[in-house]
């Protein structure tokens, strides 16, 4: 806990303007004797919350999202804000303007759109600070997404009924977090330091005495600093960053940007001829999205992609059984903002450099063979997979491609199977194939190519049963699938929760399904349970789980730690992924690869193969070496880069989001005294300088009267 | 009073170079060098209207013409450079790329 250390009272009274006076000469006093300290008095003045999180500027091709303070900052006066008369009093009454809220996160009474539009309208509230404690209890259901998630950029733009169908996928969404705020958000997630905002300085200064009806100065007051350096929109801000004429180059935006992860079983070399139809791609997103940068996304995103690593695993098991198709695995990156994985994998494919071009002048004899959209035999998204309910799930099919015999046979067949698997397994899938599909990453295929037969198989029929889709509780808690209490994280991380159950059953039907699918007989073998808890706990709970720590040679205490990694895309500085791109990556690696003999040293591809990759994990360290294996496995990453950035084209038809610069944030909190106060200071710095220069004027001019002249002059 | 700088003191020169002079800055000023009208107008204001009676002195009526004209161009062209500020101020954001383009310093978080 950090040490609470008590605030002082600067110059509050006349009292005051003696103390300041006298401290401005012990300060001078200190200064020549060569001891002073100028952090000292920074620090008495101000107290400084270093752990917080905060509300960033995002950009599209026509707008700015998000939030950014002033140059130097945002002050006012802090008020809890608890009842509507609260929201009153700050907006309108409050005889103190301008004022900061502080607001509880987890009270969506108060943490919605129409609170926060009636604060940002009354141009009395400078700033927000949310505050969100470990322990209380979450809401009902928050999600700052919109409530048709990616609208604008899927298959379905042109239809009469609208992007999403005129279906509300997203409920709960409230859109907050693409609305542009005019001050800045930040949140304070340390119990101590909600304690000492409130406790030591909101509730100690900023409360009426009894018999006034507002409290008196000086009050507490909070300085919000997060000034972003984008403006306008990406392209805008693009252009600003690259001009070369300008005489201080400033980066001021980078496009969200990461890795698609893609995995393949039964790859097939560039020199065979690929046969029609012969690739199944099973998909799922790798990122979630919220205001702020903890993104747990259990349901938006872990729930499908844990369910993705199940059917992997459980078909790598039978490749041999499977050559009749190569079945690809992909992870896609930047979902969450306008489809940018997908986007750009579609495209990449359609220029033919999907998985990687192929380089026919090189000696790699060995190379994967280029995917084309008309390759695809079957797409199947699995989307949020996490809450399911009676055994129940759902095939969505599009209704548009449908017209096409081929497509409508294939996605029948499938889904006949599929029905047929689910009822063995004690579950129910339901075909849907009258309504438009929900927001998925499939819509990207279908709107480059309309005869690509795919399915997404999610949790709800309708809306979404995640109350929390891309916000910050989305979390085990906030999908009630927590750990029960006072379990060792031994147990917990092989404790199977109730998404890591559903996402083993889901599947289970589907691994089998495309088994007889391609095969056209059943497969015996489950899911694997144990594999679902493991995967669950290392992306829901903590991190710095052993099967992740195996992906590192010793530097995981870098990039794990005992809470889930965020599955923001983020920006991309250099070449290097994010740490649960990573992760991901090593896990699918393992999960489709086969074990080969070789050491650490040998573990990497022999010459002329551009096809297989050799990952090699580490055990523990035993007597101080650390052992590992090698893994020969056809996974990779692809650029998650949306393409509207390598055409220059913002017209909408690709994903153009950037992240605004900034300089730097920070969140202090002092007592601020009377405004007029400054007035008094002021002006007795101008007398003081009046009079001063007065005399010393006049002891010049008198100087030969009040000193000896030396002798030598 | 304080010694002059003998380099920069006019006073020792002779009329016409003075005239001569202040002619050069006048036609410099038409290089777009508006500055040098503003120069030639301080240096040679006394000489050009506070010397006595000019008509009498030819070369001071020269240096007079020059002087009054370089004030016109001098005045001209800042009033035409506060015009562009102000338009270029006022319609910066709404001319887009054109503007960022004609710019050597941008500033950061406004459009």
């Amino acid at each position: 806990m950090r040490q609470i250390k008590s605030i002082n009272q600067p110059f509050t009274d006349m009292a005051g303007i003696f103390r300041l006076v006298v401290g401005f000469t012990i300060g001078l006093c200190a200064l020549f004797s060569g001891q002073a300290d100028a952090d000292r008095i920074r620090e008495k003045i101000y107290y400084t919350f270093d752990k917080h999180a905060f509300c960033m500027r995002r950009l599209n091709g026509t707008h700015e999202i998000g939030c950014s303070s002033s140059p130097s900052g945002d002050v006012g006066v802090l008020h809890y804000v608890t009842s509507p008369e609260d929201v009153q009093y700050v907006s309108r009454d409050g005889p103190h303007a301008p004022y900061i809220a502080i607001i509880n996160s987890l009270d969506v009474k108060f943490y919605n759109l129409n609170i926060f539009k009636t604060l940002q309208d009354s141009n009395r509230v400078r700033g927000v600070i949310l505050i969100k404690y470990d322990n209380e209890s979450l809401p009902e259901s928050f999600s700052p997404d919109k409530t048709c998630p990616n609208e604008g950029y899927g298959f379905y733009e042109d239809s009469p009924r609208g992007s999403c169908g005129g279906i509300p996928w997203n409920a709960a969404g409230n859109g907050m977090l693409f609305q542009r705020w005019n001050f800045p958000i930040f949140m304070l997630y340390q119990d101590a330091d909600i304690d000492y905002l409130l406790n030591n300085c909101t509730y100690r200064f900023n409360q009426p005495k009894t018999n006034e009806t507002s409290p008196a100065w000086p009050l507490c007051s909070a300085e919000l600093k997060s000034y972003m350096l984008a403006a306008a929109d990406s392209q805008t801000c693009i252009r600003r960053s690259n001009l070369l004429t300008n005489l201080n180059p400033q980066t001021r935006c980078d496009p969200l940007q990461g890795f698609n992860v893609w995995a393949s079983l039964n790859p097939v070399n560039q020199t065979a001829p690929r046969k029609a139809n012969s690739t199944i791609i099973i998909a799922a997103r790798l990122d979630a999205s919220g205001v702020f940068d903890f993104i747990p996304g259990v349901e938006s995103s872990v729930s499908g992609l844990v369910t993705l690593m199940l059917v992997a695993e459980s078909l790598a098991k039978v490749r041999s059984d499977l050559t009749d198709r190569e079945i690809m695995f992909v992870l896609f990156n930047g979902e969450a903002f306008d489809y940018i994985g997908s986007s750009r994998l579609v495209y990449d494919m359609q220029k033919g450099e999907f998985p990687q071009k192929v380089d026919l002048s090189s000696n790699d004899t060995v190379q994967n063979a280029v995917v084309r959209l008309e390759d695809i035999d079957l797409f199947i998204e699995l989307s949020q997979l996490g809450l399911v309910r009676e055994g129940k799930f759902f095939l969505h099919t599009d209704p548009v491609s449908s017209a096409d015999a081929h497509v409508r046979d294939r996605v029948r067949l499938f889904s006949s199977i599929s029905g047929a698997e689910a009822t063995k397994a004690n579950m129910t899938s339901v075909f849907l194939n009258g309504t438009q599909l929900p927001p998925a990453s499939f819509q990207q295929f279908l709107r480059s190519n309309v005869s690509v037969p795919g399915v997404v198989i999610t949790d709800h029929q309708r809306e979404y049963q995640n109350h929390f889709y891309n916000s910050e509780f989305d979390s085990l808690k906030g999908q009630m699938s927590d750990y029960p209490v006072n379990m060792s994280d031994a147990e917990a991380y092989n404790y199977a929760t109730s998404i890591a159950i559903n996402a083993q059953k889901v599947a289970t039907v589907v691994a089998r399904s495309v088994y007889k699918f391609v095969t056209g007989n059943a497969l015996k073998e489950e899911a694997n349970l144990t594999t679902s808890a493991n995967l669950m706990y290392c992306y829901t709970y903590k991190s710095n789980c052993s099967l992740f720590i195996s992906y590192f040679n010793g530097t995981a205490d870098q990039y794990l730690k005992a809470s889930p990694l965020s599955l923001y895309i983020g920006v991309s500085r250099g070449d290097g992924s994010h740490p649960v791109t990573y992760a991901s990556q090593m896990t699918l690696g393992n999960l489709i690869g086969e074990r080969v003999n070789l050491t650490e040293a040998d573990c990497k591809a022999p010459a002329h193969d551009k096809m297989n990759k050799y990952y090699f994990y580490y055990n523990p360290v035993v007597n101080g070496t650390r052992s590992g294996y090698c893994v020969k496995t056809n996974t990779d990453l692809s650029q998650a880069k949306s393409p509207a950035f390598l055409l220059d084209d913002y017209s909408g038809k690709y994903s153009t989001w950037t992240e605004s610069i900034w300089a730097s944030t920070s969140i202090r909190i002092f007592l601020q005294p009377d405004p007029k106060q400054d007035l008094y200071t002021l002006a007795f710095g101008i007398v003081a300088t009046v009079i001063l220069t007065a005399l010393i004027f006049g002891m010049s001019r008198a100087a030969g009267d009040i000193f000896l002249a030396s002798e030598d002059a | 009073m304080p010694r002059k700088s003998e380099r920069m003191d006019l006073s020792r020169k002779t009329d016409v170079f003075k005239a001569d002079l202040s002619r050069k800055y006048f036609l410099g000023g038409f290089a777009l060098l508006p500055f040098l009208w503003l120069i030639n107008v301080v240096w040679f204001f006394r000489e050009a209207f506070c010397s006595g009676d000019v008509s009498a002195n030819a070369e001071h009526k020269r240096i007079r013409g020059y002087v009054v004209k370089s004030l016109v161009g001098c005045v001209a062209c800042t009033g035409a450079l506060i015009a562009w500020i102000v338009v270029f101020q006022t319609h910066r954001v709404q001319w887009g790329p054109q503007a960022d383009y004609m710019s050597f310093i941008i500033p950061v978080g406004i459009p």
